[in-house]
């Protein structure tokens, strides 16, 4: 396997993880390249456990970049709704929004990093609580309270969110009812 | 395993919930900068560009009609190579004049041999002829060929490619056609041509103990290849049509991605006609494969049609690669080809849609459009070009990947029909639709219950009918109008600001098909009352022509 046979057997998987962990679709871009670059630079013919140690590379690139960007400003600003209830957006964001319909993304950003990767690599991708030990170098005791923690969590926005969201998960189609091209032949 | 573990296994590996980025575009980024490791490292240190980031607005309209024209498989193929090019009449044209370049190559596999014919490549496009030959193997169901591309030495290829064929009953063979946007850079360049898999499939078929007079929705359990279970829900309009919409849910996600589910009715055991064209595999809440198709209830009486699940099923599957190394040349096509720089406007006063290009190559004519709006959308649905006084019929291509303002009309090129640099050559965009947004006036409503009330409202100078009613624990609310010209409202949406509630859209209209009836859903909905709200809504203008000479 050569470098694009890597990059073509695990980008969506790469970009994927990035893009439930940091929640916005530019950024999940960007990350993923980084990832690759990192691999590629790196001597990845060699690792025994290919898949676990790009996501680890993945994880920890996209931590990396969430432990840059949030200064105290943006982490007030991106908590806010979880004291009030969603604040009426902007315009141009409420235009953003409408062009994504990636709920389940915006459900996990609302859990706090660290357990937002450790149900990353639980639940896309399969990884048991050892490994994910491992790859986080945390205990298996950190891994297994952030697992039960962020359940609980993620099981409480979906109860809060209900009919609302469901709905909203339609609106791109909204979007484009009236516009989708019909005269592809 | 808990409800939220196993929702967050599902839903966090669904496809359906995330529109990737352009990987090719992002591999390319790495390479030009050098860090791929397959050009030289001279800029190695160099960070890779960074992609435009204006490009993803229109990733959800390109992806969504991508879904909507993925049409059933269910037709069977028995044409003759004529008939193969129909709709590539500028490919018989250049075949005709002996332009295309011959290739005679030949893979066999298990018995099953694909042979590639012919190559014609000119600045718009490259079109390979092909022909399969299952051997004894022909009568067990339909073949096609999956994942075909085509790249040159470097790897670079065009992501807009794709292959069609039928079933040649005098030869005992498939002939297809493959079709790339990718042409060559220089006169003759080295390519491959790769198949990932050639695949047969078969027609199945279930019986379904429908009962298109209950407004419920009715589930169907199939338990076999890969599909778990099939739902119906019949929308009835009186005796103008029948509705019904269909979510299918799989076990398997290859046999989601071919199954094609549909409704079949069989009245007195003739087949019947869909009355409209329906729409394809629109993903449901929970990844369903949601479809929805129409009957005129007069062609479906109850006591003589029965209906049926049909959906396909993979029966052989031969794994590639097949590949095919060629040598490509243009010379041939190039001497034929006019290449003309433009800058018109698409009607008098359009500042958002200029037309930019024009390029006539023996096989096609393709004028290229940029635009500014905020869709890329153009004004006109319906395209044709006039050349020396004969009319030529043309569709318009968005493009999916790339350059996303700019959009291609493309006219086939008739064998017959000379064109120099003094000919004449008029554009012509006919039907125009206009988005509107300036409705913002609610609609109040009121008692709502499970009789249908209907209120009448202007919009636009328009008269507009909204009816609403319960159905179960749902609220309906159903939009249209007699007058043609009103194009029908997008989406709505009960309330505003954080308590606001989006209606679910139940029905798919397409731009410019005259069809302005709309129904969105508004589940578990709690109340009597409501004021409800419209995004936008368009108007139709079928008979608005714009006319732009583009030569001499």
């Amino acid at each position: 396997m050569g470098n694009r046979e890597l990059f073509q057997t695990y980008s969506k998987e790469v970009y994927r993880t990035c893009y439930y962990m940091v929640h916005d679709a530019a950024d999940a871009e960007d990350l993923c390249q980084e990832v690759f670059i990192t691999l590629f630079r790196s001597q990845w013919q060699n690792i025994d456990h290919l898949k676990a140690w790009i996501m680890k590379v993945t994880v920890n690139t996209c931590l990396n970049h969430l432990k840059r960007r949030n200064s105290l400003q943006q982490k007030l600003m991106a908590n806010l709704h979880l004291f009030k209830g969603s604040p009426e957006p902007p315009v141009e964001k409420l235009a953003e929004q409408k062009e994504t319909k990636l709920e389940w993304a915006g459900y996990m950003s609302r859990l706090p990093v660290k357990i937002r990767a450790v149900l990353t690599l639980r639940y896309m991708h399969d990884f048991s609580m050892d490994e994910i030990s491992g790859m986080l170098a945390i205990p298996l005791g950190t891994v297994k309270s952030r697992q039960h923690k962020g359940l609980r969590l993620m099981k409480k926005i979906l109860e809060e969110t209900g009919v609302q969201i469901i709905a909203k998960e339609e609106e791109p189609y909204g979007q484009n009812r009236s516009t989708a091209k019909a005269s592809l032949k | 395993m808990d409800r939220t573990e196993a929702l967050l296994k599902r839903r966090l590996n669904d496809d359906n919930e995330i529109l990737y980025p352009d990987f090719e575009e992002m591999w390319g980024r790495m390479e030009q900068a050098g860090h791929a490791g397959t050009v030289s490292r001279t800029d190695a240190g160099a960070p890779a560009p960074h992609r435009h980031r204006s490009w993803r607005k229109f990733t959800i309209a390109a992806s969504l009609s991508a879904l909507l024209v993925a049409v059933p498989v269910y037709a069977a193929v028995q044409y003759d190579w004529g008939i193969l090019l129909r709709y590539r009449g500028g490919v018989q044209a250049a075949l005709a004049q002996n332009l295309g370049q011959p290739l005679g190559q030949t893979i066999t596999k298990d018995g099953v041999t694909l042979t590639l014919h012919t190559a014609l490549t000119d600045e718009n496009r490259t079109v390979i002829l092909y022909s399969l030959d299952v051997g004894a193997d022909r009568e067990s169901g339909m073949w096609n060929i999956q994942g075909m591309s085509l790249k040159d030495a470097k790897g670079n290829g065009d992501e807009m490619e794709y292959n069609y064929q039928q079933w040649d009953e005098k030869n005992q063979r498939y002939n297809g056609y493959f079709e790339s946007n990718w042409t060559p850079d220089q006169e003759t360049v080295k390519v491959s041509l790769t198949a990932k898999r050639i695949e047969s499939y078969s027609q199945q078929e279930v019986d379904l103990n429908l009962d298109t007079d209950s407004p419920q929705q009715q589930s169907f359990p199939v338990n076999r290849d890969g599909l778990e279970s099939f739902s119906v829900q019949p929308f009835k309009e009186g005796n103008e049509r029948l509705m019904l919409s269909t979510a299918a849910v799989f076990s398997n996600s290859e046999a989601k991605s071919l199954a094609f589910p549909q409704i079949i009715a069989y009245r007195d055991g003739e087949l019947v006609s869909n009355s409209q064209a329906g729409a394809f595999g629109k993903p449901g809440d929970n990844g369903e494969y949601t479809s929805l198709q129409y009957y005129k209830p007069d062609d479906v009486p109850k006591a003589d049609t029965v209906y049926k699940l049909g959906y396909t099923k993979l029966e052989r599957n031969i794994d590639g690669p097949w590949t095919f190394d060629l040598e490509l040349s243009k010379k041939k096509m190039a001497d034929a080809t006019i290449k003309t720089a433009l800058d018109l406007p698409l009607e008098a006063g359009d500042t958002d849609n200029r037309i930019e290009q024009m390029v006539v190559t023996p096989t096609q004519i393709r004028v290229s459009v940029r635009s500014k709006a905020k869709f890329a959308e153009l004004p006109y649905v319906k395209y044709a070009l006039e050349v020396d006084g004969r009319k030529l019929e043309g569709g318009a291509w968005y493009s999916t990947t790339g350059d996303r303002d700019l959009t291609t009309l493309r006219f086939e090129r008739p064998a017959d029909l000379e064109i120099t640099k003094t000919t004449s050559m008029t554009l012509i965009g006919k039907y125009k639709v206009t988005r509107h947004e300036d409705d913002k006036t609610p609609l109040q409503l009121t008692n709502i219950s499970s009789e249908k009330q209907t209120l009448i409202r202007e919009t636009g100078g328009i008269p507009v009918q909204w009816t609403y009613y319960m159905q179960g624990a749902d609220l309906y609310v159903e939009t249209k109008s007699d007058d043609p010209h009103f194009g029908g409202v997008n989406q709505t949406h009960i309330g505003t600001g954080k308590d606001r509630i989006l209606g679910k859209i139940v029905t798919v209209n397409f731009r410019g098909e005259g069809n302005n009836h709309s129904i969105d859903v508004y589940k578990d909905f709690k109340g009597t009352e409501a004021a409800i709200y419209m995004f936008f809504y368009s108007t139709n203008e079928p008979n608005k022509e714009t006319r732009v000479q583009l030569q001499p």
